[in-house]
C-alpha cells in the first residue's frame, strides 16, 4: 500500500475512533442524565427538612418506561410526568417528612429487561410502589413475577380493562393494582354518546372502525363495535383492527371507503395515527367520512403539521387534557410546573399528566397511612379521595371499578390545523366542522 | 396496485442486500438502518437548506463518508478472522446506528423529507383515489432499480464487480482490483437503502425504529430472488409487495407481516438458492 493509501487510512480510523469516543460519551451523557443517578432528584429537596432526610434518606418510587425503542416517544413524556410528580412532591414536604426519589428504569418494551429492572428496583431500591407501565401486557408480566411476590404497590398506564376490576366471581383481578387514567371499555360510553351525537347531528350513520390491536391480539374496536351495534342507531359497515406496529393502512383504507362509512374510528396511537391520517387523506378517506381518533399526545406539536400537513385538518380527536380547561384548583399548577421545568413551549400531554398524578397520589397515600407498608397506601387509597389536576379521584374497593378511576374525555377537532374542543358541550369552544 | 408500488420500493431495498452477499459474502445486518440514518441525516441537512433536493444530495454524500469509513474499519479489517466476524460487525453497527439516533435525535416523530409532491392525489377510474407520491415514488424506483441493473451488465466497473461476484479468485487473477471492486458495490448497495428511506420515509412517520421492518423484508427479498441474484430481486419485490397487499385485503390485515415471514420459510425449505438462483 502506498505511503498516501496508509496516511489516507490512518486519517480515517482516526476520524472513527473520535466519532465513537463522541457517541459514547455522549450516550453515557443523555442516560445518565435520568434521574436515577440521584442529581435531579437530589437537587429537589431542600424544600424538604433536611434532619429526617439525613436521618433516614429519601424515599423511593420505581418508575419503568420505554425509554429506547418503538414506544420511546410515550416513554419520554411519562418520564417528564415523572420528574414533575418528584418535584412538586418534594415542594410540598414529601413522604413522611422525608424526600421522594424517583428511580427510573427502561424497559425496552420487552418484558424480561422490565421484570429485571422491577426486581431491582424492589429488592435493591426498596421503592415502596412500581409504576407507571405503558404496556399492559408488561404489567402482566411485572405483576406476576415481582409486585404479587413481593407484595408491591403497582399502578400501570396500560389500556386494557383487566388490569382493574374484578372477575366474573367479582374476585380483584390484581389487588395490588392502581390505575388513575383511561381504559378502553370506559372510553367507550363517551365514545358512543359522541358518535351518536354526531350523528344525530349530521344525518351520517355508516361507521367504519379499524384500529390497533391490544397486547392480546383483540382489536380496541370490537368493544365499541358491540356497543353501537347495540344501541342499533349507527350502522358498523366495517370493522377490522390491524398490528400494533403496522405503518401501512392504505389496502384496509381502501376496504374502508369502499364500504360507503361516513364516520371513521380509529383507536391507532403514536407514530402510526399520523401516518393514518395521511394515508386516509390521499386515500380519499377523509373526504368521505369524519374521521375521528384517539390521541396519544403529538397533536400539538409541529411534526404533526408538517406529517400530515392539510390532511390533518377536520380530523376530531380524544384527549384527557388541554390546558385552559380546569378540572380541579391543580390542573393550572401542573400547568405550571410543566412549562417550569422546560418541557413547554408545548403543551402537557395526558400522559404527563398521568404519570405526575400517580406519583402525588402515592405520596399522599403514604402520608394519610403514615406508613409506606402496601397495605396501609392500599387501605388509604380506598378510602380516600385524592385531588388530581383531572378531578377528585376515588379507588373503589370493590365492582367492575375496583382500584380504577377513569377521566373524562375532551373530543377537540383540527380546525385549520388549530385544536377546538368540540365535545362536551360545557367546555366547547367551536361547533364541529364537517369534511367538504 | 398497492402491491406492485410497494414491491417495487421493497425490490430497491433488497438490491443492496443480495449485492452485498453477492461481492463479499456476507449478509449486511446494517442494511436497513443505512435507510434510517439516510432519512435523518436529510431531515438534518433540510433543516439548514430548506429545500428537499439539496437536503437529499447532502445525505446521501454524507451516508457515502459513512460507508466508506464503516466498511474500512469495520469489515475490511476483520475478514482475516472470516465473513463471520465482518456479519457480527455489522451487526454491532446496526445497533450502533440506532443508539446513535436515538441519542442524538431523540424518540420523536418526525416527517421525512419529501422529493415528490407528498398530498397528491390520483383520481381513477371505479372511483379509486390513490396517492400520486406513491406512484411517483414506485416510478422513480423502478427507473434506478433497472439504470442498476443495465450498469452493473454493461459498465465496466459493474462487469468487474460481476467478476468477482462470480469468482473471486479468478477475478483477482485477471488483474481486478478486488478491493476497490466490493467496496463501490457496498457503497453503492447502501446509497440504494438510502434512497428508498428517502423515497419511503414520507409515505409514514419517522422514528428511530421505523426502519426495522425493512431489515426482514429486504432479506426476504434478496433470498427469494436468489442472493447475490441483481435481476432476481425485481420479481421477487413484486411478488413479496403483492402478497402482503393481496394477503392483507382477502386474508387478514392484522397478519400481513406474517405473509412475509411465510414466504421466507418457503424459500428456504423448498428452494433456499431462490426462485432465479443457482444451485
Amino acid at each position: 500500500m502506498s505511503k498516501m493509501r496508509r496516511a489516507v487510512s490512518k486519517t480515517l480510523s482516526v476520524v472513527v475512533i473520535v466519532i465513537v469516543i463522541v457517541a459514547v460519551l455522549g450516550g453515557a451523557y443523555y442516560f445518565t442524565s435520568l434521574p436515577s443517578t440521584t442529581t435531579t432528584s437530589m437537587s429537589s429537596m431542600s424544600s424538604v427538612s433536611s434532619a429526617s432526610s439525613v436521618a433516614q434518606g429519601p424515599v423511593n418510587i420505581g418508575i419503568i418506561l420505554p425509554l429506547t425503542g418503538g414506544d420511546a416517544y410515550s416513554g419520554q413524556l411519562m418520564l417528564q410526568g415523572a420528574l414533575m410528580g418528584e418535584k412538586y412532591v418534594n415542594d410540598h414536604g414529601g413522604i413522611l417528612g422525608r424526600p421522594v426519589k424517583i428511580l427510573v428504569e427502561d424497559d425496552k418494551s420487552d418484558l424480561p429487561t422490565a421484570t429485571q429492572a422491577a426486581t431491582k428496583l424492589v429488592t435493591e431500591d426498596n421503592v415502596i410502589a412500581l409504576g407507571d407501565f405503558y404496556k399492559s401486557f408488561i404489567t402482566r408480566g411485572v405483576y406476576s413475577s415481582v409486585s404479587a411476590k413481593y407484595n408491591i404497590l403497582t399502578f400501570t398506564a396500560g389500556w386494557v380493562d383487566t388490569l382493574t376490576g374484578v372477575d366474573s366471581n367479582g374476585n380483584p383481578n390484581f389487588p395490588l393494582m392502581f390505575r388513575a387514567g383511561p381504559h378502553e371499555g370506559a372510553q367507550v360510553t363517551q365514545w358512543v354518546a359522541f358518535i351518536e351525537m354526531i350523528s344525530a347531528q349530521t344525518g351520517r350513520n355508516k361507521i367504519a372502525l379499524y384500529s390497533e390491536d391490544d397486547d392480546y391480539g383483540h382489536g380496541f374496536q370490537d368493544p365499541l363495535a358491540a356497543a353501537l351495534k347495540a344501541d342499533g342507531k349507527v350502522q358498523v359497515v366495517y370493522n377490522n383492527y390491524h398490528d400494533y406496529s403496522a405503518t401501512d393502512f392504505t389496502a384496509d383504507l381502501a376496504n374502508v371507503k369502499a364500504s360507503g362509512a361516513n364516520l371513521f374510528w380509529t383507536s391507532t396511537v403514536s407514530a402510526n395515527v399520523m401516518t393514518m391520517i395521511k394515508q386516509a387523506s390521499l386515500g380519499g378517506v377523509s373526504a368521505q367520512a369524519i374521521m375521528m381518533t384517539v390521541a396519544d399526545g403529538f397533536y400539538y406539536t409541529d411534526e404533526y403539521a408538517k406529517t400530515v400537513g392539510t390532511a390533518g385538518d377536520h380530523v376530531i380527536i380524544t384527549t384527557f387534557h388541554k390546558p385552559g380547561v380546569v378540572y380541579t384548583n391543580m390542573t393550572p399548577v401542573m400547568d405550571q410546573l410543566y412549562f417550569q421545568m422546560g418541557y413547554g413551549p408545548k403543551v402537557s400531554y395526558y400522559i404527563t399528566m398521568q404519570v405526575f398524578e400517580d406519583v402525588l397520589i402515592i405520596a399522599k397515600a403514604a402520608n394519610i397511612a403514615g406508613s409506606t407498608a402496601t397495605s396501609a397506601m392500599i387501605k388509604a387509597l380506598e378510602t380516600n379521595t385524592f385531588v388530581g389536576p383531572w378531578g377528585s379521584i376515588t379507588f373503589p374497593s370493590s365492582g367492575p371499578n375496583y382500584h380504577q378511576w377513569t377521566p373524562s374525555m375532551l373530543f377537540e377537532q383540527y380546525q385549520n390545523l388549530t385544536l377546538k374542543v368540540i365535545y362536551p358541550t360545557a367546555e366547547a369552544e367551536a361547533s364541529i366542522i364537517l369534511p367538504s | 396496485m398497492d402491491g406492485i408500488v410497494l414491491g417495487t420500493l421493497y425490490a430497491m431495498i433488497g438490491l443492496g442486500l443480495s449485492l452485498v452477499w453477492g461481492l463479499m459474502g456476507i449478509l449486511n445486518f446494517a442494511h436497513n438502518n443505512f435507510l434510517l440514518v439516510t432519512v435523518y441525516l436529510a431531515i438534518f441537512a433540510f433543516s439548514f437548506t430548506v429545500n428537499p433536493y439539496l437536503a437529499t444530495i447532502v445525505a446521501l454524500a454524507l451516508l457515502a463518508v459513512i460507508t466508506l469509513v464503516a466498511y474500512r474499519t469495520l469489515i475490511t479489517p476483520v475478514f482475516k478472522f472470516g465473513l463471520d466476524a465482518a456479519m457480527m460487525n455489522t451487526f454491532a453497527l446496526s445497533y450502533f446506528i440506532v443508539i446513535c439516533v436515538l441519542t442524538l435525535a431523540g424518540p420523536f416523530y418526525r416527517s421525512g423529507v419529501a422529493i415528490f409532491p407528498p398530498d397528491l392525489r390520483l383520481e381513477l377510474p371505479l372511483g379509486i383515489v390513490y396517492s400520486g407520491y406513491r406512484i411517483l415514488a414506485a416510478a422513480f424506483a423502478a427507473v434506478l432499480l433497472v439504470g442498476t441493473v443495465i450498469f452493473i451488465r454493461k459498465s465496466m466497473f459493474g462487469t468487474a464487480m460481476r467478476a468477482a461476484m462470480q469468482d473471486t479468485q479468478a477475478s483477482v487473477l485477471v488483474g481486478i482490483r478486488l478491493r476497490r471492486v466490493t467496496e463501490g458495490g457496498f457503497l453503492i448497495a447502501t446509497l440504494l437503502a438510502g434512497i428508498a428511506g428517502i423515497i419511503i420515509a414520507p409515505m409514514y412517520t419517522v422514528f428511530p425504529t421505523f426502519a426495522d421492518r425493512y431489515a426482514i423484508i429486504a432479506f426476504a427479498v434478496a433470498l427469494l430472488g436468489g442472493l447475490g441474484n441483481i435481476e432476481g430481486v425485481i420479481p421477487a419485490g413484486i411478488i413479496i409487495g403483492l402478497t402482503e397487499a393481496l394477503g392483507s385485503v382477502y386474508i387478514s390485515s392484522p397478519y400481513k407481516d406474517a405473509f412475509i415471514y411465510i414466504i421466507l420459510i418457503a424459500i428456504l425449505l423448498i428452494r433456499p438458492v431462490g426462485l432465479l438462483g443457482r444451485k
